[in-house]
C-alpha cells in the first residue's frame, strides 16, 4: 500500500512538470536555476563557509517532493530532518576548499537547515537550504595565500552564484565574486572561486 | 494498580548518579579503546545546542558549546581516518569532548529528567518549564536503563493543524540514558500543556503531559523618520530575537504574495541580493507599527535604500512594558541633488486596484526607488502581473515616487530572449509574431515607449540571439546589465565595440529578485523637476549609470554618460573626469575604473577607510574614436557601470576596429543559432511533433519571417565590414593596444 501511495504521488509530482508543458513555470530562468551564495568568514584558526541554496520553482518543486515521504503534500518537521539527514553526506562530498595548497572536504559545522518560506506544502515555491561549513586553517596559512573553494552542489541544475567576502575592514580579497552556469555538463570542471587571504589589519602583503 | 505520579521520584538522583559514574568512570579506558565510537546522536544534538538553542546554557557557554561542537564533528571525521595514530588521537579529543558536553547539560538549569524505568513515565519537573518566549526548546534526560549514553533531538512545532499541535515527539534508546532537545515553535502565550511522547525507549511510545509557560510578552512601537523631513516614512525592517536567531513579521509588514500571482518569492520577508546582513529578510512597513514581543534581546534592523546608511540596533523588550522607539537612518548621499534620479526597470507586481498600488507604493518608497517599471509580463501561453492600463493615466504618482506600468514580453526562453519595455500606452502583444522582436521594438518606439533587452548581464534566453538581429539595426535602446548584484558585461561590450549605442540599465525582477532597487539605474534630469517624462527623456538619451551600491560621476570635457562627442582631429585631448565613492560604513574601499573598448586603461582605489572616494582626471586623445565608461566595485561586492560616452571621429565608427572579425564572427555565430532552432522547429512541425509546444511551433511558422530579418541583419554586417575597409587608411595605428592597463 505504502509503495503504491509512493508511486502515485510521485506520479502525480511528476505530472506537474509534464502535464503542464513549457508553459508550468512564469519565469523558466530562475525556477529552473539554484542560487548559491557561499559566505566566507574566518574565525581565529577556523574558515567558515556559510552556502545558502535557494531553490526557485522547479527545484523547489523537486526537492520539497523527495521531502514529502509520507506523500500527503505536506513537509513536517520529521521530513526535512530525515531529508537533511540522509543527504549532509553527500552535500558535504559536494564541497572542496583548498588552503595552502591542500584540498579538503570541510565538516558541517551544523545540520543544515531548511527554510520553506512559510509554505509547507509540495508546491512550486521557493526555498533555502542553509549549509555551514568549517576547515582548520592550517598553520602554514599566510597572509597573501589563497582560498579556492569548488562548489559542486547540484551540479546537475543551472546554477548562479555568489561569493560573500566579509565587509568592513578588507582581509581578503577575489577576482571574482559572481558566476553563472547555464548548461550543466558532467563532464566540465565545477565552479571554482578564489579570494586571496590578505591579513589582519595592519599587516600587507610584503610582510609575508 | 495504580502509581501515584511520585512513587518513584527517589529513583532519579540513584539512577542519575549511576549514569554518571559509569559515564565518567571509564573515560580513560574509552579513549584508548580503537573501536571507540562516539555515543548515537551526539553530532546533532552538539549542533543543535550551540546553534539553535545556545539560550539554555547562557550566554558564557556558548562559545564553549561552539567549540565542544567543532570538536566533536573534527574527532567524527577523525575516528573514519585508516590511519591508527589519528584514529587514536581523535577517540581521546572525542572522549574528552563528549564528557564536557554531558558536564554541560548535566549543570544546565533547564534539564530535566524523565524516568522510564517505573511502571508509568514521571518527569522531575516541579511546575511548568519556563521557555523565553514564543520558541525555546525543552532538555531532557530520558533514563531507561543503564546502557551507554545516546543523544536525540526534536522539533515540534505548535501551529500545527488541531490535533498535532501540542505534540513533543522524541526518540530515546531503550535500556539507556538519553540526552534530547525539542525545539518549540509557535507556542501559544501563558501556559501550553504538550504531550511529550518518548519514542524507541520501549515497547510504546511514552506519553506524559509537560507543561510550558511564556513570559508576558512586551511591546515594540517603532517608528522609522525620513532624515530630511523628520516625518514618519515606510521603511525596510527587520526584526530579530536573539534568543532564537530568527526573524519576526511587523505586524503591519506587507505580505505581497497575492501581487506576485504567487510567483517566485511570493512573500513580503525580502532579502536583498546584496551583501550580508541585507541578504536576510526585511520587511516593508508602511509607517509606524505597534507590536507584542517577547522579553529579551531583539536586534532591529532598518534599511532606506542605497542611499542611506543601514541601521542595526540592539534592544531589550521587557514583560509587560512598551519599548518606543524612533530610528532616524542617516542618509549617506543625496543623489537627486545632484541631479540623478533613481529607477528600477523591471519589477513585477500585480496593480488592478488602489490598494494593490498603494502597497507597491510603500515598497519604492521604503527602498527609495523615485521610478519603478511595473512590468506585466507575459510569455507565449498568457500574461502575468495584471495592470489596470498603460500610460500617463495610469501612472501611480506620490510626491517624488512614481509607479509607471511596462512590460516584459516578449520573452522566449529556450529561443532568442527576454524583452522589456517602457513608458508604454498599451500592451504590445502578439503571439502570431511573437518571434518577431523588431515588431514589437517598433511599435513600443511609435507609442514614445523605450525597448530593451532583460538579463543582458547573465545572457541568460540566449539574448545574444535576438541582439545579433535587432542591436544592429538600432531598434533597441537599453540593456540590463546588472541584476541579483551581478554585474555582466561581456554582451554589452560585444555590442558597444561594434559601435552599438547601448543605454546601461538595471532592474531587480522581484519577485524573483530580493527587493525593489537593490540594483537600480539612474537618470540625470539635472535642474528638471522630477517627472516620469523628464526621467524617460533623460533615460532615452542614455544618461544612466546602475548600481547595487557605489555612486559614480564621470564626465568627458562636458559630455554625460551616452552622449556623443564629435571630434575632428585624433590629437584633440579630451579631459576625463570620473569620481567613486560609497557608504563609508559597508563599501570601502572602492575601486574606480576607466574602460575604454572593455579594456581598463585607468584605475584607482581609495585609501581611507572612512572615506571610499576615489576621483580620476587625466586627459586623453581623441584618437579614431572610442567608448569610453566608468565601472566601480565597492569592498563590500557592490558594483556601479555607467552607459559609455562615445567619441566619435570625422564620421568613423567609435568601434573596437582591431577585433572586428572576432566580434562579425560572434555575431554571425548567433545569428546561425537561430537559423539552426528555425530549421529544427519547421522539420518537427512539417512531421507534426509540434502540436503541445506551442514556443516551437509558433517558431516553425513564423521561421520564414524572422529568416527574412536574420538576413537583413546579416546584410548590415556585411556592410560594417566593407565600413571597416573603407575606414581602414583612415585610422591611425589602433589605441586599443596602447595605455591599456594589465588587466
Amino acid at each position: 500500500m505504502e509503495i503504491l501511495r509512493g508511486l502515485v504521488a510521485g506520479l502525480a509530482v511528476g505530472g506537474l512538470f509534464v502535464a503542464a508543458g513549457p508553459g508550468v513555470f512564469a519565469h523558466p530562468f530562475l525556477s529552473d536555476y539554484l542560487q548559491h551564495r557561499l559566505v566566507l568568514a574566518r574565525d581565529g584558526d577556523v574558515l567558515e563557509v556559510g552556502v545558502v541554496v535557494t531553490f526557485f520553482e522547479a527545484g523547489s518543486l523537486q526537492e520539497r517532493a523527495a521531502m514529502d515521504t509520507d506523500h500527503d503534500g505536506v513537509i513536517r518537521h520529521g521530513e526535512i530532518s530525515a531529508y537533511v539527514r540522509e543527504r549532509s553526506e553527500e552535500w558535504q562530498n559536494q564541497f572542496r576548499l583548498c588552503l595552502d595548497g591542500q584540498w579538503q572536504t570541510p565538516l558541517l559545522l551544523y545540520e543544515p537547515e531548511v527554510d520553506l518560506g512559510r509554505i509547507d506544502r509540495v508546491v512550486a515555491a521557493h526555498h533555502r537550504l542553509d549549509l555551514h561549513y568549517f576547515v582548520s586553517i592550517p598553520a602554514a596559512f599566510k597572509p597573501g595565500d589563497e582560498v579556492i573553494i569548488e562548489d559542486r552542489l547540484w551540479p546537475n541544475r543551472p546554477a548562479m552564484g555568489i561569493l560573500q567576502l566579509p565587509i568592513g575592514q578588507r582581509l581578503w580579497q577575489a577576482e571574482k565574486t559572481t558566476w553563472f552556469v547555464h548548461l550543466p555538463d558532467p563532464d566540465a570542471d565545477p565552479p571554482r572561486l578564489r579570494a586571496l587571504w590578505l591579513g589582519p589589519p595592519g599587516k600587507s602583503l610584503s610582510q609575508k | 494498580m495504580k502509581t501515584t505520579p511520585y512513587r518513584y521520584f527517589w529513583t532519579l538522583p540513584v539512577i542519575g548518579g549511576m549514569a554518571i559514574c559509569l559515564w565518567f568512570a571509564p573515560s580513560a579506558g574509552r579513549a584508548a579503546d580503537p573501536e571507540f565510537s562516539l555515543p548515537p546522536g551526539i553530532i546533532e544534538f552538539a549542533g543543535r545546542v550551540a546553534h539553535n538553542h545556545g539560550y539554555l546554557f547562557g550566554e558564557d557557554q556558548r562559545g564553549e558549546l561552539e567549540h565542544l561542537n567543532r570538536v566533536l564533528r573534527e574527532s567524527q571525521a577523525g575516528l573514519r581516518s585508516g590511519d591508527e595514530a589519528e584514529k587514536a588521537a581523535a577517540a581521546k579529543r572525542a572522549s574528552a569532548a563528549v564528557d564536557a558536553l554531558i558536564a554541560l547539560v548535566r549543570k544546565c538549569p533547564y534539564l530535566l529528567t524523565v524516568d522510564l524505568t517505573g511502571p508509568e513515565p514521571r518527569v522531575d519537573a516541579t511546575g511548568p518549564v519556563a521557555l523565553p518566549g514564543d520558541t525555546g526548546a525543552l532538555l531532557l534526560a530520558v533514563e531507561a536503563g543503564e546502557g551507554n549514553v545516546h543523544f536525540s533531538t526534536g522539533w515540534a512545532d505548535l501551529a500545527n493543524p488541531p490535533g498535532e499541535s501540542s505534540l513533543v515527539s522524541l526518540p530515546a534508546a531503550p535500556g539507556a540514558l538519553t540526552y534530547a532537545v525539542a525545539g518549540l515553535e509557535n507556542v501559544p502565550t501563558r501556559r501550553t500543556t504538550l504531550r511529550l511522547e518518548i519514542q524507541g525507549a520501549g515497547d510504546e511510545p511514552a506519553r506524559l503531559p509537560l507543561d510550558v509557560t511564556t513570559p508576558r510578552p512586551g511591546r515594540l512601537q517603532l517608528t522609522v523618520l525620513s532624515d530630511e523631513s523628520g516625518e514618519p516614512v515606510p521603511a525596510m525592517v527587520r526584526l530579530l530575537w536573539r534568543v532564537d536567531g530568527l526573524q519576526r513579521r511587523p505586524s503591519n509588514g506587507i505580505e505581497f504574495g497575492p501581487q506576485f500571482d504567487n510567483q517566485g518569492r511570493a512573500t513580503g520577508a525580502r532579502p536583498a541580493n546584496l551583501p550580508a546582513p541585507l541578504n536576510t529578510p526585511f520587511w516593508c512597513v508602511p509607517g509606524p507599527f505597534d507590536m507584542a514581543l517577547s522579553p529579551g534581546p531583539w536586534q532591529i534592523g532598518i534599511r532606506r535604500g542605497v542611499e542611506h546608511e543601514v541601521i542595526f540596533e540592539e534592544i531589550t523588550i521587557e514583560s509587560g512594558r512598551t519599548l518606543e522607539k524612533t530610528l532616524r537612518p542617516r542618509r549617506w548621499v543625496d543623489m537627486r541633488r545632484h541631479g540623478w534620479w533613481s529607477g528600477d526597470d523591471h519589477v513585477h507586481c500585480r496593480i488592478l486596484s488602489d490598494q494593490d498600488a498603494e502597497r507597491l507604493m510603500a515598497w519604492v518608497q521604503a527602498e527609495e526607488v523615485h521610478l519603478a517599471n511595473v512590468v506585466k509580463m507575459g510569455d507565449i501561453y498568457r500574461t502575468y502581473f495584471e495592470q489596470r492600463g498603460f500610460g500617463p493615466d495610469y501612472r501611480v504618482i506620490d510626491d517624488d515616487y512614481i509607479l509607471s506600468p511596462g512590460q516584459e514580453c516578449p520573452r522566449t526562453h529556450d529561443q532568442i530572449g527576454h524583452t522589456l519595455a517602457m513608458n508604454i500606452t498599451a500592451m504590445v502583444r502578439d503571439t502570431d509574431r511573437y518571434f518577431l522582436y523588431d515588431t514589437v521594438f517598433d511599435a513600443v518606439h511609435a507609442q514614445g515607449g523605450l525597448s530593451g533587452y532583460a538579463h543582458v548581464n547573465s545572457g541568460a534566453f540566449h539574448v545574444h540571439r535576438d541582439m545579433s538581429v535587432n542591436v544592429p539595426k538600432e531598434k533597441v535602446d537599453f540593456v540590463e546589465i546588472l541584476q541579483f548584484n551581478h554585474l555582466g558585461t561581456d554582451l554589452y561590450y560585444d555590442f558597444l565595440n561594434l559601435g552599438c549605442k547601448l543605454t546601461a540599465s538595471a532592474g531587480s525582477d522581484v519577485p524573483w529578485g530580493g527587493t525593489v532597487g537593490e540594483v537600480r539605474a539612474y537618470a540625470f534630469l539635472g535642474d528638471q523637476s522630477f517627472t516620469a517624462d523628464h526621467w524617460f527623456e533623460a533615460f532615452a538619451k542614455g544618461h544612466t549609470f546602475t548600481t547595487s551600491g557605489p555612486m559614480l560621476e564621470f564626465r568627458v570635457d562636458d559630455a554625460l554618460p551616452g552622449d556623443e562627442i564629435q571630434v575632428d582631429s585624433p590629437e584633440q585631448n579630451l579631459e576625463i573626469h570620473a569620481r567613486a565613492w560609497g557608504e563609508p560604513q559597508r563599501m570601502a574601499p572602492v575601486r574606480l575604473e576607466i574602460v575604454r573598448h572593455g579594456e581598463v586603461i585607468r584605475s584607482a582605489e581609495s585609501t581611507d577607510p572612512a572615506d571610499p572616494a576615489v576621483e580620476i582626471d587625466f586627459s586623453l586623445p581623441a584618437e579614431d574614436g572610442y567608448w569610453i565608461a566608468a565601472r566601480a566595485l565597492a569592498g563590500n561586492g557592490t558594483h556601479a557601470h555607467t552607459t559609455p560616452v562615445y567619441v566619435v571621429r570625422d564620421g568613423m565608427r567609435f568601434w573596437k576596429f582591431n577585433q572586428l572579425d572576432a566580434l562579425l564572427a560572434a555575431r554571425s555565430a548567433s545569428l546561425d543559432e537561430i537559423e539552426a532552432i528555425i530549421a529544427e522547429a519547421q522539420r518537427l512541425e512539417a512531421a507534426g511533433r509540434l502540436t503541445n509546444d506551442r514556443y516551437r511551433r509558433q517558431l516553425a511558422l513564423q521561421g520564414d519571417a524572422l529568416l527574412e530579418r536574420i538576413a537583413a541583419a546579416r546584410e548590415i554586417y556585411a556592410k560594417l565590414e566593407s565600413i571597416a575597409a573603407s575606414e581602414k587608411s583612415r585610422r591611425l595605428s589602433h589605441p586599443d593596444k596602447a595605455g591599456a592597463e594589465a588587466p
